[in-house]
């Protein structure tokens, strides 16, 4: 029976009839997540949020840090996908199709951790409706939703090769700029809110975007592996360690920013007891027990091995490397809010917070819906990167490709 | 006018008297008062008052005002704006203006907020960091007393920041909280110095005896916030004073039109002379000001 064909998208339905029973393990089990999650929703909407661990002084939790920790994933995702397009990156040719989607995907998921996050979510047409240009969630919400189809779009014309290189490149031109400003806004809900002094710094942009990419890129890695050995997908090591040396420049850098921070709060002429107390709290305090960690066993030691050749070059190093960053953003990004809560503006109200089972149930659902949305489109969708016939000749046409992926690959399964 | 005060309270006639016969001296140029104030707050030396005629925003602020009135409680009247004034010598951290704000604003009993906040700081020092919020008793002697709740800014940060303007600024100088139009996201508490601002994070159980069936003090449905109104169910129908103004057993809170150069707070920003706004170096501009 021949697939469907969705606007000149290939439905590989045959590859579903051809999957084996681990498959729809996988599958089944993140439905069941799903299903869960489901419950958990209908449990806060019906309670309140006071289901969640949340309080007044600590009142953006979990669905918060998983909605920066998700739009960082998705910036670092695009942000490889232009470095081809726009630095001429070809080596990293093989996962394109991959890195976008991952943007899309996680970009999908920062979305839908907003919505269990409010409290009233069917009043958000008022975004649209009465929206104030002065609000920095106002425009994180509009460059959200714009990122989001310029994901989709990207996708689309990379799967049907319409428009050619020559397209992509301009798209990049669009969404290159939005994978940033989205992050950059994000960053800005929080470095905008004046009252909260360890927020309230210049450096909190650029620390988001560095973060985003050392968490986007990891997960790459970590995906391409994964496919790799599931999907038996062609993606050769040496892109890998390639994106490995780039991925441990980021976390250098990210590292360096953290560095900055620290010394402007703590060196004795430049301490104020405001910022002080608070980073206390995270380098001594309560929270020291995930930033620490943070800066050390997800920081520094990533860091080192992605240094070294011996422990770049080689797959499993790397990949812990990787596991240590994709985790280490995320404690980081639980961190930040930590930051600004953990000593509430008006003097040291209870601010401990630890979010309860339904909180997490919600949680685990959204990853759950994300995980089965990208294996169901790498399943169904032409996700490798090896050129179409038609797609490779416009590509040495307009001149961005000379060496085929395809030949990359070749290459690779060499290797392998 | 709406704010003077009807009901004169024996034992405060003399100073009344004393501050109507100061309230002369700049009396009839109403529109004057307020930058007069704002000068005096800046330079907290009370030099020469500048009688100028300018908008209730005073100078260098100029908010949009939304021109709907909001729906629970009666328009904006004219020719006011509305501040307190906490004499901090005199609080004692008694915390009744805290519980009877509870019962008169319909504050869910388990909601697990309070519009005012009391601070317990040791003499001598505005700490914040080092303050304690939940002293038990109150009154001690070595320490002092810091009520907090909405300053209803002029240059309000949960203003600015709420995405779908469920949160603005009146004519009087009222920050109002539009509970039909908060979608709950919090961005407000965010951004608020004051910690004045509080979500539902439940549905707010109040005793049915004890609710206050003002229509204009709406019971809050759960996943909105909420914050101080400055009474406006009261202030917006005559009477020009705040629950907790009433409650305080020391009168440590004085609460009026600052326009108007013969009310109580107007007198009070003209002769007290140690003052200040809680963070005015944050620009927000506050209308809560602290006297000693």
């Amino acid at each position: 029976m021949a697939n469907p064909n969705l606007a000149g998208v290939e439905i590989r339905i045959d590859e579903l009839k051809k999957s084996t029973p681990w498959f729809w393990a996988w599958v089944s089990t993140f439905v069941i997540l799903l299903v869960i999650a489901g419950y958990a929703y209908v449990l806060q909407l019906r309670n309140g949020l006071a289901v969640t661990g949340l309080h007044d002084a600590f009142p953006w939790g979990l669905y918060i840090q998983n909605f920066m920790y998700f739009v960082g994933l998705s910036a670092g995702g695009l942000v490889t996908y232009a470095s081809i397009q726009l630095f001429g990156a070809k080596k990293f040719e093989p996962i394109a199709r991959i890195a976008v989607l991952q943007a899309f995907v996680c970009n999908l998921l920062a979305a839908l951790f907003i919505i269990p996050d409010i409290g009233i979510p069917w009043r958000a047409y008022q975004f649209i409706t009465s929206p104030n240009p002065q609000a920095t969630l106002f425009w994180d919400a509009t460059i959200l939703n714009l990122y989001l189809v310029l994901c989709v779009i990207d996708l689309y014309v990379m799967i049907t090769g319409k428009g050619g290189h020559s397209l992509e490149f301009k798209l990049t031109l669009i969404s290159f700029p939005a994978a940033v400003g989205v992050h950059t806004v994000t960053a800005w809900i929080l470095s905008f809110a004046k009252t909260r002094e360890l927020w309230h710094s210049a450096l909190m942009a650029p620390l988001f975007l560095s973060s985003a990419m050392a968490s986007g890129i990891a997960l790459l890695i970590l995906i391409g592996m994964a496919l790799r050995y599931f999907a038996k997908m062609k993606l050769p090591d040496d892109m890998f360690f390639t994106l490995g040396k780039v991925l441990g420049t980021v976390v250098f850098v990210d590292l360096f920013f953290l560095f900055v921070e620290i010394m402007t709060t703590f060196w004795p002429p430049s301490r104020t007891p405001g910022h002080a107390t608070r980073l206390g709290l995270l380098l001594w305090g309560p929270y020291a027990k995930f930033f620490v960690p943070e800066l050390t066993v997800f920081g520094a030691l990533p860091f080192f091995l992605l240094l070294f050749p011996k422990t770049r070059r080689k797959v499993w190093t790397l990949a812990t490397a990787c596991v240590l960053i994709v985790i280490g953003i995320f404690l980081k990004r639980f961190a930040l809010l930590a930051m600004g809560f953990g000593v509430s503006v008006l003097g040291p109200f209870d601010a401990s917070y630890l979010p309860t089972v339904p909180e997490v149930a919600i949680t685990a659902g959204i990853w759950a819906l994300g995980i089965l949305i990208f294996t169901m489109a790498v399943k169904l969708l032409p996700m490798e990167s090896a050129p179409h016939g038609e797609n490779a000749t416009q590509a040495s046409d307009n001149g961005h490709e000379d060496v085929p992926a395809a030949a990359l690959q070749a290459e690779a399964t060499t290797h392998v | 006018m709406a704010n003077s005060s009807e009901k004169e309270r024996a034992g405060d006639v003399s100073r009344r008297d004393f501050l109507k016969a100061a309230g002369l001296t700049v009396g009839g140029i109403a529109l004057g008062a307020f930058p007069m104030l704002s000068a005096f707050a800046a330079e907290e030396n009370g030099g020469p008052l500048a009688e100028t005629a300018e908008g209730p925003q005073g100078e260098g602020h100029e908010f949009a005002f939304d021109p709907n009135p909001v729906y629970y409680a009666k328009p904006a009247p004219a020719h006011t704006k509305w501040a307190m004034v906490i004499d901090v010598k005199a609080c004692v951290g008694c915390r009744k203006c805290a519980w009877a704000c509870v019962s008169e604003n319909n504050i869910g009993r388990d909601s697990g907020f309070t519009y005012i906040q009391l601070l317990e700081m040791e003499a001598g020092k505005i700490e914040l960091e080092t303050a304690n919020p939940y002293y038990t008793e109150g009154g001690d002697p070595g320490k002092w007393y810091m009520p907090v709740q909405c300053m209803h800014c002029d240059d309000p940060p949960c203003v600015l920041n709420c995405p779908v303007r469920a949160t603005r600024k009146e004519a009087d100088g009222l920050v109002i909280q539009d509970y039909r139009k908060c979608i709950g996201c919090r961005a407000c508490m965010i951004n608020c110095p004051y910690h004045a601002r509080h979500f539902n994070w439940k549905k707010p159980v109040i005793p049915a005896k004890e609710i206050n069936r003002n229509p204009a003090v709406p019971i809050r449905p759960t996943g909105v916030v909420e914050k101080c109104t400055f009474c406006i169910h009261r202030i917006r129908d005559g009477k020009a004073e705040t629950r907790c103004t009433e409650v305080c057993p020391v009168r440590a809170r004085k609460f009026g039109n600052v326009l108007d150069p013969k009310s109580e707070v107007a007198q009070m920003l003209k002769n007290r002379r140690l003052l200040f706004r809680l963070k005015e170096e944050l620009g927000t501009e506050p209308n809560i000001y602290y006297v000693g």
